[in-house]
């Protein structure tokens, strides 16, 4: 799992230096410092304001740190969002999709505002994979959740971004919508590099090459797969992360 | 800023519009529940509001506009679609633009439905002569209301009283326009009478074209800010 | 006396500037000038011009040797509506400072500069009230000066409302910065919009010197800069109030966690 075909491994696809974010005198993020192998998958677990939707925001250029440096595909976010964004994918609780317009206007409209290439194709192509290809014409508004996050993931696919943030995307669904979005995860796992929030451990650690947790803005933990011992892994996640679910 | 990113964002929203229809269809019987009000307020029986005409028509026009602006940030924000738009590779200046000439087209849409009913309610001169006038100085008013709408707009849905919050700073930061508005449509509608009143509805007019230079300059200076943490 | 009001901002905008853009000389500033000595700096200037007025400066005369007691308000009412504007000045400027650097205290002074520039326009209503009263007979006139600072504190009203409104602390700083800088930009717009309509109200005293005589134009002076660095004043007391409210929090936070 952990060796990627096709891909340069020892590049930092996510560079993350003293990463500090304060909202007025809170602070959110404490000197956050990590990496991600290119083709890495990273979970990112801990328990409710500890920073983790904070995080993926501001790797996202969703957010701007208060300081602290952030470098995706080698690319400072600071510097040149544009570049950046077009690299990134985001799928989150929220799907990002306009429920009055049907499943191909909404991806055809992301996709001019990628200028993706090929765009029809490219529809087709991803729309097929979602199995969403039959309900291509009608209303998102329609749509039940699962097939909502279906075609949220279709739209964060897109523009090919060679990362992808999932926030809590098993939120709300039902048990079949879980095994399609496993089995897409699974699919395109091996060309894209992850960072996935999450409560859900099982699902996390099947996938994932690495996992970290969150409390209160800092890291407390951090191992890749290899020196990972779920047992030790779920004891801290149970300590820190009491009645959320874990 | 790229004119095609601009325009896709217009066409979603004008397309999303054009199936529900919610946004025109309420913003302009609002404009006629306003009329049929201004008929009560103003005298049953004299019904020649031509000189009151500006003002009554931008009364509504201003309260009406503020419908759309709410709605179409509504959209955004409650679908999380806002977050969509900015992890897009496009800048912040073509989000402003698209979202305002989106909302100008809304405005524009009503105020065809609208002012011939209008015209017909309340104007008993002949203003046909003048229609280039009139049709300028809305338009103008319109781009005005539609860059400080937007801005302000754009402000007050982030905020816990989401649409309470627009009225609140969007009125009085408009009420220059809607006084040059006033005048310039007043004279376009009843014409001028001397030429001491052409030399002020020129200078509203002028007033107008400065105002939307000023404030579409403002916006996109501070969109930045707006919409990005 | 378009070149006297130049006289009288430089200094302010001097200081400003100095203060802004050089940490030595802002901390320097900030040492020299204390809340206290600009205070008391400000209402002796204030008191002195009040006495000018009362005492030294001639009532001007109108028509067939009428003379008018009520003019001796315009040494207050005017100094104040200028200080207000000043205010909603820095209110934006330290606004704009705070989007660029994104640093509290900026978002702190835009907050103490709106806060005062609209307490001296809520003074420029109510002298401009009493002074209608005595001089057409009715509290209120649309007269173009008072219809524009009533419109003025509405737009600042909005100010407040919005800083109310905002959840989340940065964003109200954020939110607040932007709004100060659009009023700001509205403030000459509201001014010149008003003027587009002929007012039927005679300027009676304007504040071109043309009409004054030395002595009046020395209180009229003297009470502008002791009302300007008495505005000074509150905006520093104005800030440090603040920043002491956010050291409460603070440790409010540190007994608490």
């Amino acid at each position: 799992m952990d060796v990627v075909d096709g891909m340069d491994k020892t590049v930092n696809e996510v560079e993350v230096r003293g990463l500090t974010k304060v909202f007025g005198r809170r602070t959110v993020l404490d000197k956050v410092s990590f990496d991600i192998e290119r083709g890495g998958f990273l979970t990112l677990l801990g328990p409710n304001g500890a920073g983790k939707t904070t995080l993926v925001r501001i790797l996202a250029t969703l957010i701007a740190p208060t300081s602290g440096e952030v470098r995706i595909s080698g690319l400072p976010i600071s510097d040149d969002s544009a570049a950046v964004r077009s690299k990134i994918g985001l799928i989150s609780h929220s799907p990002l999709l306009y429920s009055d317009l049907t499943a191909e206007e909404n991806l055809k409209f992301y996709g001019k505002l990628y200028s993706v290439e090929g765009l029809a194709g490219r529809i087709d192509e991803l729309l097929d994979q979602v199995e969403l290809d039959h309900r291509r014409f009608d209303l998102v508004r329609t749509f039940s959740k699962g097939m909502l996050q279906r075609l949220a993931i279709a739209r964060a696919l897109l523009h090919r971004p060679s990362i992808l943030f999932l926030d809590e995307p098993h939120t709300g669904l039902d048990p079949h919508a879980v095994d399609i979005l496993e089995g897409l995860l699974a699919y395109i796992r091996r060309d894209h590099t992850f960072v996935m929030i999450t409560h859900n451990l099982e699902k996390a650690l099947a996938l994932s090459s690495s996992a970290m947790i969150l409390v209160g803005g800092e890291i407390i933990f951090k191992k890749s797969r290899e020196e990972l011992d779920i047992e030790e892994l779920k004891e801290i996640y149970r300590q820190n992360v009491k009645g959320e679910g874990a | 800023m790229n004119l095609s990113q601009i325009w896709a964002i217009v066409k979603k929203d004008v397309v999303s519009e054009l199936r529900t229809k919610e946004m025109v269809v309420s913003m302009f019987l609002f404009v006629m529940l306003a009329m049929v009000i201004f008929n009560y307020a103003f005298g049953a029986e004299k019904n020649d509001l031509t000189p009151y005409a500006g003002g009554l028509l931008w009364t509504a026009f201003l309260f009406m506009s503020m419908l759309g602006l709410n709605r179409s940030f509504v959209h955004e924000k409650d679908e999380g679609c806002l977050d969509g738009l900015l992890l897009s590779p496009v800048d912040r200046s073509t989000i402003l633009l698209g979202k305002m000439l989106g909302n100008l087209i809304f405005l524009i849409i009503v105020q065809v439905l609208a002012v011939p009913v209008f015209a017909v309610f309340f104007i008993e001169v002949n203003f046909l002569g003048r229609l280039g006038q009139f049709i300028l100085s809305i338009l103008l008013s319109d781009i005005g209301i539609s860059a400080v709408g937007t801005l302000l707009a754009t402000i007050s849905i982030n905020s816990k009283m989401r649409d309470m919050l627009l009225p609140i700073i969007f009125l009085p930061v408009s009420i220059p326009l809607v006084i040059a508005a006033v005048i310039s449509t007043s004279g376009a509608l009843a014409g001028a009478g001397s030429p001491d009143e052409l030399q002020q509805i020129s200078s509203a007019m002028k007033f107008l074209v400065a105002y939307d230079i000023i404030f579409l300059l403002v916006a996109y200076a501070l969109y930045d800010f707006v919409v990005g943490e | 006396m378009k070149a006297i009001y130049l006289l009288y901002s430089l200094p302010i905008f001097v200081i400003a500037g100095l203060v802004v853009y050089f940490p030595t000389a802002r901390r320097w500033v900030a040492d020299f000038f204390t809340t206290r000595k600009l205070g008391v700096a400000g209402f002796a200037l204030l008191m002195v011009g009040l006495y000018l007025a009362f005492f030294v400066a001639p009532e001007p005369v109108v028509g067939e040797g009428k003379k008018i007691f009520s003019q001796k308000i315009f040494y207050y009412h005017v100094p104040v509506a200028e200080t207000s504007l000043i205010g909603f000045i820095l209110g934006a400027v330290f606004g704009g400072l705070f989007l660029v650097k994104r640093e509290r205290r900026y978002d702190f002074l835009s907050y103490a500069s709106v806060e005062v520039g609209f307490l001296f326009g809520l003074l420029v209503e109510w002298t401009g009230v009493i002074w209608t009263r005595s001089e057409w007979g009715t509290w209120w006139e649309w007269e173009p000066r008072l219809t524009t600072y009533l419109i003025l504190m509405l737009m600042y009203a909005g100010y407040f409302v919005l800083r109310s409104a905002m959840a989340e602390e940065s964003s109200r700083a954020r939110f607040a910065a932007v709004y100060s800088i659009i009023a700001a930009v509205s403030v000459p717009l509201t001014f010149f919009s008003i003027r587009l309509i002929p007012s039927v109200h005679p300027i009676v005293f304007t504040s071109s010197g043309a009409q004054m005589e030395p002595p009046m134009l020395a209180a009229f002076l003297i009470s502008m800069f002791g009302m300007a660095i008495f505005s000074l004043a509150l905006i520093r007391a104005h800030y440090s109030i603040q920043l002491m409210g956010e050291e409460v929090e603070y440790l409010k936070d540190r007994l608490g966690g």
